[in-house]
């Protein structure tokens, strides 16, 4: 609650800064907001607070996750935060993270359906305008529009489940419809229908299949910047709100409604990485390796309670920070302001600079699950959960995935370390001091989880 | 209930469906961005009429108030949508959505 008025705060300075005359320190003030959250995580940290006549109610599941989010969001803007500090629209970015930094906590925190769709909104709304920031470039456009439509499709189902929910139960508090979850309520044909209609949306949100085409060209347009955001903490707000749902309506597993999200986890698992390995332009690529990255978090979802949680909150700190290595990379090499990329961009790139393909390499060694890094943790927890709860089927659908994933992995490898780079492009890229210490302190940062898995689950036992 | 005795809750639900449903149809086969966000208004409206008379069958107000909620969220997504859909008309000089086709698989 704290975080939220925090934020909620710095988005209404950002938007008056330029009246009032102190838009030269706003993105300072943004980052000292986003460490004065973390920080004031740890006056309750592990108490149960509820606020807003128990609509929300801050626990341990929702402070932890906050609490990374938060991590995630000041490495954002540690690698990115320059990048959108250049054009004369600052402070309005600024207002617009931090209004969906609000949606995000809401998202987390919520026992009451109506802070969920609110939270979502919230969410949601600012990012429609993020993602069409780059006003001139056509892709941009599209991107902003197809996310738009998509969203505001996705709010629609959702709302619908909502109120067949609500007609089944007569209740918004998720506590009172714990109660009656077993039996469907009064109407149990409504309760199906609103259950079948929220997976749906969520399943919108974090991009999973059958409703996953709408995030590679949304991730492709966007600005890079705004991609990864997207792409990190979007994603982990999205499935950690799921989580939070069937936690406390089901408080385990959710009976019928685990096949459908089994099947969608598999399948999304399995046909976003195939259809990830024929891609050619890297940004669409990491949006169908994203897929299959949702498909296994949901498999935290389905397993859910402490176990559930545990492999969640590690598998989307490991996931975001990678993908923020990645895109840091991605952002540096994929310059020409073609209307194509191709993974072609990237040969040679260990002879153009030995640092980017490092990184590049960690990057996707972690997201690929390979052993001294973070990934490999994240998977296996994941994949543990799965096991002790007897769901083979998604096992056997996640190591195929993998090893899937692994294919398009290897071949950017491949092409930065033994390929020789095109004549026509710059044989030096230049990196400044910046750029190394970003790249190194992520990179080591997912080193050291990997070694110390029990640094981050130690901060959600409830 | 009393006002309109003869009237249930299924009555509603049918309506309601039925708005939904030609929302989404709409959104799926209209090419005109402009048909597109008042499909996406219809649907919210159809879940406006459903809460309504889920409320009424509750006899709480609870889902009254979630209206309210809607129609505020409602109008905010449309004005974001409309200042996309501008920007998209200056580029383009068009509002079907055909053209938006830049990026494929």
């Amino acid at each position: 609650m704290l975080q939220l008025m925090i934020f909620g705060g710095i988005g209404l300075l950002a938007m008056v800064s330029e009246v009032l005359g102190f838009s030269r320190i706003m993105s300072l003030l943004f980052r000292v907001g986003t460490l004065v959250c973390i920080a004031s995580l740890f006056i309750n940290y592990g108490l149960d607070i509820t606020w807003f006549g128990n609509m929300m109610v801050e626990d341990r599941f929702s402070q932890a996750f906050i609490l990374t989010t938060c991590l995630m969001l000041a490495t954002w803007t540690f690698g990115f935060g320059r990048k959108i500090g250049e054009d004369e629209f600052r402070n309005d970015y600024i207002a617009l993270f931090s209004f969906s930094m609000v949606g995000g906590v809401m998202m987390l925190s919520y026992t009451n359906l109506v802070m969920l769709f609110l939270g979502l909104e919230i969410l949601s709304i600012p990012l429609y305008v993020l993602v069409g920031s780059s006003k001139r470039n056509l892709k941009s456009n599209e991107s902003a529009f197809k996310y738009f439509l998509m969203g505001a499709f996705a709010s629609g189902i959702m709302l619908f489940g909502i109120a067949f929910l609500y007609g089944a139960t007569g209740t918004f508090d998720l506590h009172q419809m714990s109660l009656q979850a077993q039996t469907g309520g009064t109407f149990p044909i409504f309760f199906h229908v609103g259950m079948v209609l929220l997976i749906f949306a969520f399943a919108f949100k974090m991009a999973v299949v059958p409703f996953h085409f709408w995030a590679p060209d949304v991730y492709e347009g966007a600005p890079n910047a705004m991609t990864v955001y997207m792409a990190a903490l979007v994603k982990t707000f999205a499935i950690a709100s799921a989580f939070r749902f069937f936690f406390l309506v089901f408080g385990g597993e959710a009976g019928i409604y685990s096949t459908l999200l089994i099947g969608m986890s598999a399948v999304s698992m399995l046909l976003g990485n195939i259809i990830g390995a024929v891609q050619d332009n890297p940004k669409r690529l990491l949006a169908y390796s994203g897929v299959g990255h949702a498909g296994f978090m949901l498999m935290a979802v389905i397993v859910n309670g402490q176990v559930g949680a545990n492999a969640l909150l590690y598998y989307s700190v490991v996931y975001s920070l990678s993908l923020f290595l990645a895109f840091f990379v991605l952002d540096k090499v994929l310059i020409h302001d073609d209307f194509y990329w191709s993974i072609g961009d990237f040969k040679g790139l260990a002879k153009r600079n030995p640092w980017l393909a490092m990184s590049m390499s960690v990057a996707l060694l972690s997201m690929a699950g390979i052993p001294p890094l973070g990934g490999f943790y994240a998977k296996l927890f994941m994949l543990k959960a799965a096991f002790t709860n007897g769901h083979y089927v998604l096992i056997w659908a996640g190591l195929i995935g993998s090893l899937v994933a692994m294919y398009y992995y290897l071949k950017f490898i491949i092409n930065m370390y033994s390929r020789n780079p095109d004549s026509d492009v710059d044989l030096n890229l230049t990196l400044n001091y910046w750029d190394k210490l970003v790249m190194g302190f992520i990179g080591i940062t997912l080193l050291i989880l990997g070694l110390f898995p029990d640094l981050v689950s130690a901060l959600i036992r409830f | 209930m009393e006002i309109l005795p003869n009237i249930s809750i299924y009555h509603y639900v049918i309506v309601s469906i039925l708005l939904f449903g030609i929302g989404v149809v709409g959104v799926m086969l209209r090419r005109n961005a402009l048909i597109i966000f008042m499909c996406i208004e219809l649907m919210l409206n159809a879940v406006n009429l459903l809460m309504v008379g889920f409320s009424n069958m509750w006899g709480d107000g609870k889902a009254q108030v979630f209206v309210f909620f809607i129609m505020a969220v409602a109008a905010a997504e449309v004005v974001i949508g409309l200042a996309i859909l501008m920007m998209v008309y200056r580029n383009q000089e068009t509002t079907d959505i055909n053209i938006l086709n830049k990026m494929k698989w």
